[in-house]
């Protein structure tokens, strides 16, 4: 079984070499598609974690704490000593542009110097005064050029890595009397409070969202893109599956004499049915690896930071076997149904 | 392996349809074998009420044109069709009893086929074309290539162990095709047209070739409508159909009771009845007859057998005095302006 299916493979080897190619491509792009879906969750996980904040407060009224909410005045918000916290720390959050251009777009977090939220460079200082910004390296720029956002320009401190929200829009981080300046006028408001530890009591009018109920708030806006994704994903598979299959009933369609002969000559039934199979799922395996080659050099070259999951390379070989041989069940079955009688037919 | 010298056995023809008495239980023996299959609304029986017998170390020659049956009598052999009736018994083993995995293990261990067009599978080298049958058998790598090179190379294909059908001539393919039919060393070797792809100078060698295999102790059952395989057999059955007396073109009488032409007879006119009346009936395998039509004047009756080079399907007797007009196909089809023959 596994000499005939080998040997017929090498014989075959164009068709194969160009059905592994098409099927990895193919496999290739539902895994960068997974990662596209993913990167939308770990960017939102990405931004926020850095806040080391364990809840995050709103007005009751409030819908959300960052782009769903309903600013409020800072002074009128719980204090960390009335919450029995260690940090209680206004947040303002915005999502705007610097420009018209595609990358243009921007988020800002306003936070307190020293507080939660103030973001650690992996490159420059700390925000040390009004004017100061620590940007994503999206934006390249580099320490001590300035941006100017609504009309206010701030000087480049520092820079932060894979930081971004809304698919890919990159985050700055300014200080909050800035974000204040630059959002309200100048107005004392704030979005939301960021709490280092979950308060055992919320003073009345205020609600606590967890790090998942602000994940769930910044998915809002891509949740139709997401579905999409996913289903976009399906149909890829559903493409793979066709090659596959196609080229499967192909061999079963000139292998039929092969076939019969091997049936003829004692090779059971099972045997040869086995043999077409083995045929899929050598294909799909190496078409598998191969997409995931595709994945990993095409993911670098989205505009977005597409990271697919470890799981996801580990699972696709799995997917890829039962895509191959669901696909394979009509040539298997035609296969299955060659009388050996037919050996006698002449060429 | 090592295949003995050749010796020149003495030929026998035998009328077809008359069993050959063997006394022993070693060899092959098919009784009243009826092959019969549909084609369209017509029951088509190539082969009606076959016996033979052949002895472990013969030939036996399937002689006749092509569409008499040959092929399905191999087929039979090689349980690989089910016969509608009749017997093959091999070694004292009833072939047609048994079923499933039985069938794999006969057709592997027991039966060796050379088809007629070699039937080697292109993407495997003369050796794994013989390997792969056992291979499919359990036979241990080592030992089984070990035995595919032995039987090549007795075969003087030593030189041509790694090469693939398409690198090799008819004869050479032929040889790796019955090196993989002696793989495991079986009672029985089918050979269905084994000289229709050689050449002149090729005949000569496989003619040497199937003596050698049956010199071994085995059984060979040869298929072939060419007369150069009669110097090697050890019997002949002729397949071709008989021929019926009334077979002649123009207006014939016939009188009540009388055959017009019966079932498995050669068929070369088709028949429209001018006066009288017929009725048309089938033997059935179980040896029943049925009365399939009953026709009369302006009807006509058949045309299948010419048309597709097949025995008559059923027979047809008067049941009162009657004149018929038998004629070619191609008269009767000018005649009538037949375009299509589907009908009886």
């Amino acid at each position: 079984m596994m000499l005939t299916a080998w040997r017929d493979l090498q014989f075959r080897r164009r068709r194969v070499a160009i059905a592994v190619v098409s099927t990895g491509l193919v496999l290739s792009l539902s895994l960068v598609m997974t990662g596209i879906s993913a990167s939308f969750r770990n960017e939102v996980r990405n931004g926020l974690r850095p806040f080391g904040a364990q809840g995050w407060l709103r007005p009751t009224a409030a819908n959300g704490v960052l782009i769903a909410s309903s600013p409020f005045e800072a002074a009128t918000a719980p204090t960390a000593a009335q919450l029995g916290v260690t940090r209680a720390d206004p947040v303002l959050f915005r999502n705007t542009s610097v420009g018209r251009g595609e990358k243009d777009r921007i988020a800002y977090f306003g936070v307190v110097r020293g507080g939660l939220g103030d973001p650690k460079p992996t490159k420059g200082k700390r925000l040390a005064k009004d004017g100061d910004i620590i940007l994503d390296q999206k934006l390249e720029k580099t320490i001590g050029d300035s941006i100017s956002i609504g009309g206010r320009t701030f000087n480049v401190v520092g820079i932060v890595r894979h930081r971004s929200m809304l698919a890919g829009v990159p985050i700055s981080y300014v200080s909050i009397g800035d974000a204040q300046k630059l959002a309200f006028g100048g107005r004392p408001l704030a979005n939301t409070v960021a709490v280092s530890e979950t308060p055992a009591t919320l003073p009345a009018g205020w609600a606590l969202d967890t790090q998942a109920d602000v994940e769930t708030e910044m998915l809002q806006p891509l949740l139709e893109a997401m579905k999409t994704i996913d289903l976009v994903r399906g149909l890829l598979l559903l493409v793979a599956a066709l090659i596959v299959g196609s080229v499967m009933y192909l061999q079963s369609l000139e292998r039929s004499r092969d076939f019969a002969v091997l049936k003829a000559t004692g090779s059971s039934t099972a045997s040869v049915g086995g043999s077409l199979a083995l045929q899929a799922v050598f294909l799909t395996i190496v078409a598998s690896l191969l997409g995931i080659v595709i994945a990993t050099l095409l993911a670098p070259m989205f505009p977005m930071n597409v990271e697919i999951p470890t799981l996801s390379f580990a699972v696709l070989p799995l997917i890829a076997i039962a895509i191959g041989v669901l696909a394979s069940i009509t040539g298997l079955r035609r296969t299955l149904k060659i009388e050996p009688a037919f050996a006698f037919r002449g060429a | 392996m090592a295949l003995p010298p050749i010796e020149q056995s003495p030929t026998e023809h035998r009328d077809t349809n008359q069993p050959i008495q063997s006394a022993d239980h070693d060899g092959l023996h098919v009784r009243d074998l009826v092959v019969e299959y549909r084609s369209g609304s017509q029951a088509v029986r190539p082969i009606d009420g076959l016996s033979f017998s052949a002895a472990p170390g013969s030939i036996t020659l399937l002689l006749g044109p092509s569409g008499c049956g040959k092929t399905s009598v191999l087929s039979c052999l090689g349980a690989m069709l089910k016969p509608a009736s009749g017997s093959i018994h091999l070694a004292g083993v009833d072939v047609l009893a048994a079923t499933g995995k039985d069938v794999t293990a006969y057709r592997r261990n027991d039966v060796g086929i050379v088809f007629q067009a070699f039937n080697l599978l292109p993407s495997l080298t003369a050796e794994e074309n013989v390997r792969v049958v056992m291979t499919a058998a359990g036979v241990k790598r080592r030992q089984a290539i070990q035995r595919s090179r032995e039987l090549l190379t007795s075969l003087g294909l030593g030189e041509r162990l790694d090469h693939r059908p398409d690198d090799l001539s008819g004869g050479q393919q032929q040889r790796v095709a019955i090196a993989r039919a002696l793989a495991l060393d079986p009672k029985l070797v089918l050979a269905d047209e084994p000289t229709a792809h050689l050449d002149h100078g090729s005949v000569a060698s496989v003619l040497d070739l199937y003596r050698r295999l049956a010199d071994d102790g085995r059984m060979v059952v040869v298929s072939t409508h060419d007369d150069r395989m009669l110097s090697v057999a050890t019997q002949v059955i002729e397949l071709a159909p008989r021929s019926h007396a009334t077979a002649q073109a123009g207006v014939v009488s016939i009188l009540k009771g009388d055959l017009l032409f019966g079932q498995g007879d050669r068929g070369e006119l088709v028949y429209v009845v001018e006066s009288g009346t017929f009725d048309v009936f089938r033997r059935e395998p179980d040896g029943l007859s049925v009365t399939v039509a009953q026709i009369g004047p302006g009807d006509h009756v058949g045309e299948m057998a010419p048309l597709f080079s097949l025995p008559r399907s059923a027979s047809v007797v008067a049941t009162s005095d009657a004149t018929v007009e038998g004629m070619p196909i191609e008269q009767f089809r000018r005649r009538f302006d037949v375009r299509s023959l589907a009908g009886r």
